[in-house]
């Protein structure tokens, strides 16, 4: 069995507690239109390119599928992942997003940064979507757990209950997404509708898991009233419910759309301020502490 | 200019006259006993030392330097900050007066004639005229950040620890009595006669300059000062030269005034020190917290105002006789540090389980507050490294200190000063021109062949090995030559009354005296030299890409033409990733230096001569003088820095950059700088992550960490030139991403985000 993972990143320390290292699980049923990371939406290997580091060598116009020109430009829709523009290109401009491990490929690769976590982090799997490859989730939670090291799950929520429950022995925490309240609206702007994630948080929250409500702000979204009641809301219905995170929309994701070949999302980043002003309001609402 | 130096010349007169005096002095003592002649010199220096008292001072003893007199080092801004140990003679503050417009014709003749004794009469130039061909050949000057070598010398005596201790039990009275006391024994030679005689008329000496304080006092009161002010420091001044200290006022008093007339500037472990007289007059409402802060700030004035470098406080650690009471002021300690917020004192914690989680908070907040201070030591581990490395017992390992940037000493028994460095990355561009500086273009360390004829990388490797060899061989014999130039022309009187066993043996410092003569040896370009070799043997000896000749030309070149082979250089992997290979290569490099460096002690006399990798700024002065190297650095650019990666060259997390460092065998040295860089994000954010980042390092037999937190300067700088800070922590909730993998604006938006 093997997972398709974009990275795994030592020394995360907002993803759960303590240090922690961050496993980016590849592939997500979502399609979030802010998404800060693109290059984990789609499940198989594809080609990033860093523009301001090409050469314009010409090396990886070899492409066989026709993804790469001449002068370093990219057509991402023709890109089949096979990663031979990365191997020839001279000036690491182009790398191959996707790597498939097994889950004991993925523990050796983690198991360096052990002493680190103390006890009080460990690993965090995250995305992308954990769930959307739920043998392999299940299968590096365990290892991870034989080991001592405590797992937090990240996830949108949006899985097969089965899925989630057959986590539940190996988490210690669950880092559950709550985008948008209004179905309608998830929908637009996530391409799914919420009911099935609101059914499985319910779920979760009453098999007694751990669980941080986190919620990505996104200015002219979901910074309305509405859905601030709505977060309000659940966490008077999830009385268990440990802490809401805002996450607010930063503008870093553009950076990897640009080397995914994606136009940058349109969106815009709020200030310190406004970002504060979120976190007063819902702490008011909320009978759990908000951080930021 | 430094600028204490300039009001100190302000204040010196057209004549001379002090100058002198002590010239004559020195030439009429001329074979009535070093120790004899040295003392009469200070009794001329010292009290013409003494500079007025400053508004807000709540402790006396401010001083001036004068451009002769006798100092464990004394720094010469003329030579861009040389030390000059033991007699020394600023030559260049004495031409300024002379050349003053005021001057006579007389004058200037008479003063042009002093120069010109001291010129050969101060010890450095002893020292220089004492040179073998060889160091002629190899140590053709002492102006490390200016030409081009690989090694240079150094001349001085510092950062050793005095027995502060001792001093505020005993009092002056008390080490009077000591020292006369083994006077007494009819077994002593004339020689260890006149150096307890002249320690004993050392203390009458220091009585005398407090009632000298005291008389400066007395006269600003009369003209009106505030007696609440100066009564309290009158008070404490009169009880110091009848006994010892009363209170911790007074001890603080009498620690600042000695090691200010010493010119010492690390004040060891002040937690010890200080801990029982502060304890117990807290304790009897003598005192306050308040108080006490205040009196320390005093003390961080003086030294801010003294001198600019050192000035170290070490609190802390295992074996002290009363940790509660130690650990008590070291709040004080550190709180006073906090409202000081200067470069000076250089706060230390030693750092050991079990210790005061207090203490341990209020560290970190100091470190959070972008102080850059304490320097976190792993005491168990250095313990036993100092254990191993000195050839001490368990509890005299116990009793280390630290200096500079962290090179360990033992308090108050060895003198450690590093008084050589070399440039590692110099020892193999040398090799690999034939034994030539390419720079001075003259002959520079062992021809040990052609490029060509390093038709294997261990060849290659060997050779450059031999001719480190050869340079850490004369270095030791210079360290030596210093101790022994020394001992010829000075008892080291100051430093001899406060360190063991010198009144034991009756023997001055350097003379016999130290329990341990120690001595150190800095070595600059460790992981250029690693990574250089790294890249060499899969370039040119794996891969076959071109060859030895080749690369030397590209090197020389400056990669001219060549930034295609400059990238793929850069590729090669770099220490600090937890990179097996490079790691490897690393250990092996700087384990040849650590042992061929330990190997000289026995032949040099010396109860161990250790390598220390520190953290100043000579990776980038000797760096300018350096040609490109196959690392892919560029010509006349710094160097690596201490047991640290070359900057920019680490991306691959914090774990991996420990990794790496921990690979170091920093047991074999006396001392090794590691550097994290932190944002202020991190310890606000994530205290919990920052404790558990650094007892993970220390577990990993990490020595000692510097942290820094990045100021808004360096933050600024970093996004203009993130490629110089690829392993800098900004780290976004649920955000994927390797710094190297962004593009630089992106990085510099990522840094943005911790910039506070």
């Amino acid at each position: 069995m093997r997972g398709v993972l974009t990275d795994i990143i030592p020394f995360s320390v907002n993803d759960g507690p303590g240090i922690r290292t961050s496993v980016f699980f590849k592939g997500c049923p979502l399609r979030c239109r802010w998404c800060h990371n693109p290059e984990t939406q789609s499940a198989g290997p594809q080609a990033m390119v860093l523009q301001s580091r090409c050469i314009h060598c010409g090396a990886c116009a070899a492409c066989p599928s026709g993804a790469r020109g001449k002068a370093g430009e990219y057509f991402a829709s023709r890109c089949t992942g096979c990663g031979l523009c990365a191997s020839l290109c001279p000036a690491e401009a182009c790398r191959i997003s996707g790597m498939a491990l097994t889950p004991e490929e993925t523990l050796a690769r983690i198991l360096p940064d052990k002493p680190f976590f103390r006890g009080r982090g460990g690993v965090t799997l995250t995305g992308g979507e954990p769930l959307l490859q739920p043998e392999f989730a299940r299968a590096l939670s365990s290892l991870l757990r034989q080991r001592g090291i405590g797992v937090v799950v990240e996830t949108c929520g949006f899985a097969p209950w089965e899925d989630l429950a057959a986590l539940l022995p190996y988490v210690s925490r669950f880092l559950f997404d709550w985008k948008l309240t209004d179905p309608e609206q998830h929908r637009f702007w996530t391409g799914a509708d919420n009911g099935l994630i609101r059914e499985n948080l319910k779920k979760l929250h009453e098999s007694g898991a751990d669980i941080v409500l986190r919620c990505p702000i996104i200015p002219g979204v979901n910074d309305t009233p509405a859905h601030f009641d709505g977060i309000a809301r659940l966490t008077k219905e999830l009385p268990r419910l440990i802490q809401v995170d805002i996450l607010p929309y930063h503008a870093l994701g553009n950076d990897k759309r640009a080397q995914l070949g994606l136009d940058a999302d349109g969106f815009r980043a709020p200030d310190e301020e406004t970002a504060r002003r979120w976190q007063n309001e819902l702490q008011e609402l909320c009978g759990v502490p908000v951080l930021l | 200019m430094r600028g204490y130096l300039a009001w100190d010349d302000a204040h010196l007169d057209d004549g001379l006259s002090v100058e002198f005096r002590y010239t004559q002095a020195y030439r009429e003592c001329q074979g009535k006993g070093l120790a004899f002649r040295e003392l009469k010199c200070l009794e001329i220096a010292l009290p013409a030392a003494i500079a007025p008292i400053r508004d807000g001072d709540l402790l006396a003893g401010r001083r001036m330097f004068r451009p002769l007199g006798v100092a464990p080092s004394y720094w010469d801004d003329d030579t861009d900050g040389l030390d000059n140990v033991s007699f020394y003679a600023d030559l260049g503050r004495m031409e300024r007066v002379m050349n003053r417009p005021s001057q006579t014709r007389e004058s200037r003749d008479a003063i042009a004639g002093l120069i010109e004794f001291w010129k050969k009469e101060n010890v450095n130039a002893k020292v220089r005229a004492k040179f073998d061909p060889v160091m002629r050949r190899e140590m053709p000057s002492d102006l490390w950040s200016k030409d081009s070598g690989v090694i240079f010398g150094l001349y001085r005596l510092v950062f050793s620890q005095l027995d502060y201790d001792k001093l505020v039990r005993l009092g002056l009275p008390g080490l009077k009595s000591e020292a006369a006391e083994r006077l007494s024994d009819g077994a002593l030679t004339e020689e260890q006669r006149d150096f307890l005689r002249s320690l004993c008329s050392l203390v009458d000496l220091l009585t005398e300059l407090l009632g000298l304080y005291e008389a400066q006092l007395r006269e600003k009161l009369c003209a009106g000062a505030d007696p609440d002010w100066l009564g309290p420091i009158l008070d404490s001044l009169e009880r110091l030269k009848a006994g010892p200290p009363a209170c911790f006022r007074d001890a603080l008093q009498l620690v600042w005034f000695y090691s200010a007339m010493t010119g010492g500037r690390d004040f060891g472990r002040m937690d010890v020190y200080l801990g029982d007289l502060y304890a117990h007059d807290l304790d009897q409402g003598a005192l306050t917290k308040e108080e006490a802060i205040r009196l320390l700030l005093s003390f961080y004035r003086l030294m801010q105002d003294t001198d600019s470098r050192d000035g170290r406080i070490v609190m802390g650690g295992l074996g002290r006789r009363n940790p509660e009471n130690a650990d008590r002021v070291s709040l004080a300690i550190m709180e006073a540090g906090l409202r000081f917020r200067q470069l000076k004192p250089e706060f230390s914690l030693r750092m050991y389980k079990g210790m005061s989680e207090e203490v341990i908070r209020l560290a970190f907040r100091m470190l959070a507050d972008g102080m850059t201070y304490p320097l976190l030591f792993n005491d168990e581990a250095s313990v036993r490294a100092v254990e191993n490395t000195m050839h001490v017992s368990p509890e005299e390992a116990e009793q280390y200190g630290f200096f500079g940037c962290g090179e360990y000493v033992l308090g108050h028994r060895s003198i450690g000063t590093p008084n050589d460095i070399i440039n590692l990355a110099k020892a193999l561009e040398v090799t690999l021109h034939e034994g030539v500086d390419p720079i001075r273009g003259c002959p520079h360390g062992l021809n040990l062949g052609a490029p060509e004829s390093f038709d294997t990388f261990d060849k290659l490797l060997d050779a450059y090995k031999r001719q480190v060899e050869y340079f850490t061989e004369i270095a030791a014999r210079h360290q030596r030559l210093v101790y022994d130039t020394v001992s010829e022309n000075s008892a080291m009187l100051l430093m001899s009354l406060l360190m063991d066993d010198c009144i034991a043996r009756a023997r001055p410092l350097v003379s016999g005296g130290v329990r341990y003569l120690a001595g150190t040896y800095e070595t600059y370009g460790n992981t250029t030299v690693a990574d250089s070799f790294t890249a060499i043997r899969e370039i040119v000896y794996e891969k076959k890409l071109l060859s030895l000749r080749e690369l030397v030309t590209i090197l020389d070149a400056d990669f001219a033409g060549h930034e295609e082979m400059r990238k793929r250089l850069l590729r090669c992997p770099k220490f600090g990733n937890s990179d097996p290979a490079a790691d490897a290569m690393a250990r092996e490099i700087n384990t040849h230096v650590f042992e061929a460096t330990a190997r000289q002690a026995k032949a040099q006399g010396l109860s161990s001569y250790l390598v220390v990798m520190i953290n100043n700024g000579a990776n980038v002065d000797l760096g300018k003088n350096t040609l490109a190297t196959a690392d892919g650095r560029r010509a006349f650019t710094y160097l690596s820095n201490g047991n640290n990666p070359m900057a920019g060259m680490d991306h691959e997390g914090l774990p991996a950059l420990l990794r790496s460092i921990s690979s170091t065998r920093m047991d074999l040295t006396a001392g090794t700088a590691q550097n994290l860089k932190l944002t202020k994000e991190l310890f606000v954010k994530h205290p919990d992550a920052v404790r558990d980042l650094i007892d993970t390092a220390f577990d990993m037999g990490i020595l000692s960490l510097n942290i820094s937190v990045l100021s808004r300067g360096e933050m600024e700088d970093a996004m203009a030139h993130p490629e110089l800070h690829q392993n800098l922590f900004v780290r976004v909730g649920g955000f994927s991403a390797r710094f190297v993998n962004l593009d630089p604006g992106t990085q510099a938006d990522m840094l943005a985000r911790a910039l506070y």
